[in-house]
C-alpha cells in the first residue's frame, strides 16, 4: 500500500520532469503555471521518498487507535474490497498508460469545431459598456454614465448602446475633429477611435497599429490585436494585415473561406479557447485544415452567421512550421 | 477498530456493498456513454481525437496537483498540530450564525481552490467544526477569495460590476446553504456524513498526540499525506478523465443554443456547462467573457457562482466525506438559489 502510493507519487514527478525535458509543457499548462506544477513534481517527489522511507523503516511505537485515515476502504471486506482497491489502482494508473498509448498533441482544429471559434472577441467589450454606463453602482465613480446615465430607459440594451456610442463619438469628436466618420478610415490620416475609460488602452494600441504598413499579428500580443482590430473594424478596413495561425474549416462557412485561428490558454488546456480571423482564400493555393499558414492581405468586413465580421482577403498565404508553443497567452503587461 | 463496530450498530450508515458502489455508477454511464460517441467518430480522425483527450485530462491532473497537494499538506498539518478541540472550543464560544459568516469569509484568510478542498474541510470537521461552517467554508473559499476576485475583473475589463456580483451572489447563496444544512444537521444527524462517528473520535486519539516527540508528528503528517493524495486522486482522476472525455467530444454550442429559447433555461444550460466543465475558478471568468455577447448576464452570473461550488471533479471528491443524498440536495439547492441571487444582483445593477 505505501509501496504503491510511493511508486505513483514518484512516477508523478518522473512524468513531470519528463514532460518538462521534452518541452511539452507547453501543451498542458500556460508559462505562468508552469512553477506550479514543477513545485508539485518536487513535493511529490519527497512525499514518495518518505513513503518509502516509511515503507522500510517501521515506527518505533505506533500511535494508537488511529482512525483518522482510509475511511473508504477500512469497511468493505473480501471481495468487494479487493475489487475497489483494484479499479482504484487502474484509475490511478490511467494518465500514466493513456498518455503513453496516445502521446499528447496540441488542440487542433476538430476541438476548435466542438470549443466554437470566436470571430469577434470585441463584442463582449461594447455590450458590457453599455450595462456598465446604465449600472447605478458606478455611477458616481465613471464620469460618462453623468452624461449619459439618466437619458436611456435601462430596459431596452440595444438602444441604450447606440444612444452611447453617439454620445461618445460627440465627446471625443467635438475637441479634434469635426466631422468624426468611421468612413473616413481609408484616408492616410488616422481616424478617431472612440473610446471610454474601458477601452482606452485598445484605442491606445489601435492609434499605433494604425500607422503601420502591414499589421502583424504579433505571438505576444495575438489575443489584444485581433480585439482591437475587431472593435475598431470599421477604421481598419482596408488595412493590410498579416496573421500566423493554424487553419479552421468548417461547414457554416461560405465556399472558399477558412479562419486562421490560434487557442488561447488562462492556465491549462481544459480552458483553452479558439479565435481567429475570418478570411478569404484570394490565392491559387489550397488550404488544409490544422495546416500552419501565415496569411496576409486586406481587412474587410463580411457577414458570418448574422454577424458583422472582419473578412481578412488573402493574397499572400504561406505555409510555416507548426509553432512549438502551439498556444497564445493573454499579455499580463498590456495596458500598464 | 473502534469506528467499525460503533458502525454496524448503526443501520443507517451501513448500505449494503451494491449500494457502496452507486456513487460510481452514474458517473461510469456518462463516461461510457462519451466513450461510445468518441469510438462513433469516423476512423481517420479516432487517434487525434484520442490524443486531444489524454493532453486535457493530464493537462487538467497537472494543473490540479499543486492545488491538491496544498490542500493535503495543510490538512496533514492541521491533524497533527492543531489542538483537537480547537474549532469545537470556537464554536461553543460563537453562535452559530457568526461561525457561518466567518465560515463564508474564510476564503480571503485562507484561499483553496476546489482542488484541494475536501481533505481540508474533512479535517477541520475532524477537529470539531460544525458541518454547517464546514460546507459554507467548502462553498465560499474557492470563489470568495482576492484572486478570483482578480481574475474576474480581468476578464470583464468593461464590467467591474461583473466580479463584484459574483463576489456578493456567492456570500449571499453560501450563507443560505449554511443556514439551510443547519437547520438539516440539527434535525437529522446521520444525514450529512459518510461516516459520522469518525467525527466524534478525534479527541481521544489526538489527546495521545500530544506526548508524542516531532519526529514521529512529521512522520504520522506524511503517513497520513501519503493516504490522502491516493484516496483523493483516485475521483480526481476520475473526475478529469470525464471532464475531458466531455471537453473534446461535446460541442458546446449544444448548450449555449438550447438555452436561448428561455431564461430560466438559459441559467440551467450555463450551470451544466460549468459542471461540466470544471474549470479551476480562477480562468472560468474568461470562458464566461467568451459567451458575453450571446448571453444574459444574470445567467453567466450563475455560470461563475455555480462552477467553483460544485463541478464534476469536486463531486467526485465529495464523496468521499458527504453521502451521496446529501450532495445531491446540495446540488438542487444550489441550482435553485444561484439564480434567484444572479437575478436579483442584475436587475439591482442594471
Amino acid at each position: 500500500m505505501k509501496l504503491f502510493c510511493a511508486f505513483l507519487l514518484l512516477g508523478w514527478s518522473i512524468m513531470i520532469v519528463y514532460i518538462t525535458k521534452q518541452q511539452l509543457m507547453p501543451l498542458y499548462v500556460a508559462p505562468r503555471m508552469e512553477w506550479l506544477v514543477k513545485g508539485s513534481a518536487l513535493v511529490c517527489y519527497i512525499l514518495g521518498i518518505f513513503q518509502v522511507y516509511m515503507a522500510a523503516v517501521p515506527a518505533k511505537h505506533h500511535s494508537p487507535a488511529c482512525n483518522c485515515t482510509s475511511l473508504e476502504t477500512k469497511h468493505k471486506r473480501g471481495f468487494a474490497n479487493s475489487l475497489s482497491s483494484c479499479s482504484a489502482a487502474i484509475t490511478l494508473l490511467l494518465p500514466f498508460i493513456l498518455s503513453y498509448i496516445w502521446p499528447p498533441m496540441p488542440l487542433s482544429s476538430q476541438t476548435a469545431a466542438l470549443k466554437g471559434v470566436q470571430y469577434a472577441p470585441s463584442a463582449s467589450l461594447k455590450q458590457w459598456t453599455s450595462g456598465q454606463a446604465s449600472s447605478p453602482t458606478d455611477a458616481g465613480s465613471s464620469p460618462k454614465s453623468d452624461s449619459t446615465g439618466p437619458v436611456y430607459e435601462p430596459s431596452n440594451s440595444s438602444d441604450q448602446q447606440e444612444v452611447e456610442e453617439e454620445s461618445q463619438s460627440n465627446k471625443v469628436g467635438q475637441p479634434s475633429q469635426a466631422s468624426s466618420e468611421p468612413r473616413s478610415a481609408t484616408n492616410a490620416k488616422a481616424p478617431i477611435f472612440e473610446a471610454d475609460e474601458f477601452t482606452q488602452i485598445y484605442a491606445d494600441l489601435a492609434k499605433q497599429l494604425y500607422n503601420k504598413e502591414v499589421i502583424v499579428v504579433t505571438e505576444k500580443q495575438y489575443m489584444e490585436i485581433i480585439l482591437t482590430l475587431d472593435l475598431y473594424k470599421e477604421q481598419f478596413a482596408g488595412k493590410r494585415i498579416r496573421i500566423p495561425g493554424f487553419v479552421y474549416q468548417d461547414k457554416e462557412m461560405e465556399k472558399g473561406r477558412f479562419a486562421i485561428a490560434r487557442f488561447s490558454m488562462q492556465c491549462c488546456t481544459a480552458d483553452a479557447s479558439p479565435f481567429g480571423i475570418l478570411s478569404v482564400n484570394k490565392t491559387k493555393q489550397n488550404v488544409k485544415a490544422d495546416e500552419w499558414v501565415e496569411g496576409e492581405g486586406v481587412l474587410t468586413i463580411a457577414k458570418h452567421e448574422n454577424n458583422q465580421v472582419m473578412l481578412l482577403e488573402v493574397d499572400t498565404l504561406r505555409s510555416i512550421p507548426a509553432k512549438e508553443d502551439p498556444y497564445v497567452y493573454p499579455d499580463l503587461d498590456f495596458g500598464s | 477498530m473502534i469506528s467499525s463496530i460503533k458502525r454496524s450498530d448503526d443501520p443507517a450508515a451501513h448500505p449494503s456493498p451494491r449500494l457502496l458502489q452507486l456513487p460510481l455508477l452514474l458517473p461510469l454511464l456518462l463516461l461510457l456513454t462519451l466513450v461510445g460517441v468518441l469510438a462513433a467518430q469516423p476512423l481517420a480522425s479516432n487517434a487525434e481525437l484520442w490524443r486531444t483527450f489524454t493532453t486535457v485530462f493530464v493537462s487538467i491532473l497537472l494543473e490540479a496537483m499543486p492545488f491538491l497537494l496544498l490542500g493535503i499538506i495543510l490538512s496533514s498539518l492541521v491533524h497533527v498540530f492543531i489542538a483537537p478541540d480547537f474549532f469545537r472550543n470556537m464554536a461553543v464560544k460563537w453562535p452559530r450564525p457568526v461561525l457561518v459568516v466567518f465560515a463564508a469569509l474564510g476564503g480571503i484568510l485562507l484561499p483553496i481552490c476546489e482542488c484541494g478542498m475536501i481533505p481540508v474541510v474533512r479535517k477541520f470537521m475532524q477537529k470539531g467544526l460544525p458541518p454547517a461552517a464546514a460546507v459554507t467554508y467548502m462553498c465560499a473559499a474557492p470563489i470568495l477569495n482576492p484572486i478570483v476576485y482578480a481574475s474576474t475583473a480581468t476578464a470583464f475589463p468593461s464590467a467591474p460590476w461583473m466580479a463584484v456580483g459574483r463576489m456578493a451572489v456567492a456570500f449571499f447563496v453560501v450563507l443560505t446553504i449554511g443556514w439551510i444544512v443547519s437547520i438539516i444537521v440539527h434535525r437529522r444527524h446521520t444525514f450529512l456524513l459518510i461516516h459520522p462517528e469518525s467525527y466524534r473520535e478525534t479527541s481521544t486519539h489526538a489527546k495521545n498526540q500530544t506526548y508524542i516527540p516531532l519526529p514521529n508528528k512529521l512522520r504520522h503528517a506524511a503517513d497520513h499525506m501519503g493516504k490522502e493524495w491516493m484516496e483523493t486522486t483516485v475521483y480526481l482522476t476520475f473526475g478529469a478523465c470525464i471532464t475531458a472525455l466531455f471537453q473534446t467530444s461535446f460541442p458546446r454550442s449544444l448548450i449555449v443554443d438550447a438555452s436561448w429559447m428561455n431564461p430560466a433555461l438559459e441559467h440551467i444550460g450555463l450551470m451544466t456547462l460549468a459542471y461540466l466543465l470544471s474549470l479551476c475558478s480562477t480562468s472560468d471568468a474568461f470562458i464566461a467573457a467568451s459567451f458575453t455577447s450571446m448571453l444574459a448576464p444574470a445567467s453567466l452570473l450563475s455560470f461563475l457562482v455555480f462552477g467553483p461550488m460544485m463541478d464534476l471533479k469536486t463531486t467526485l471528491m465529495m464523496m468521499t466525506v458527504f453521502r451521496k443524498r446529501f450532495i445531491l440536495l446540495l446540488a438542487c439547492l444550489l441550482l435553485l438559489i444561484v439564480p434567484l441571487f444572479a437575478t436579483i444582483f442584475i436587475s439591482i445593477v442594471l
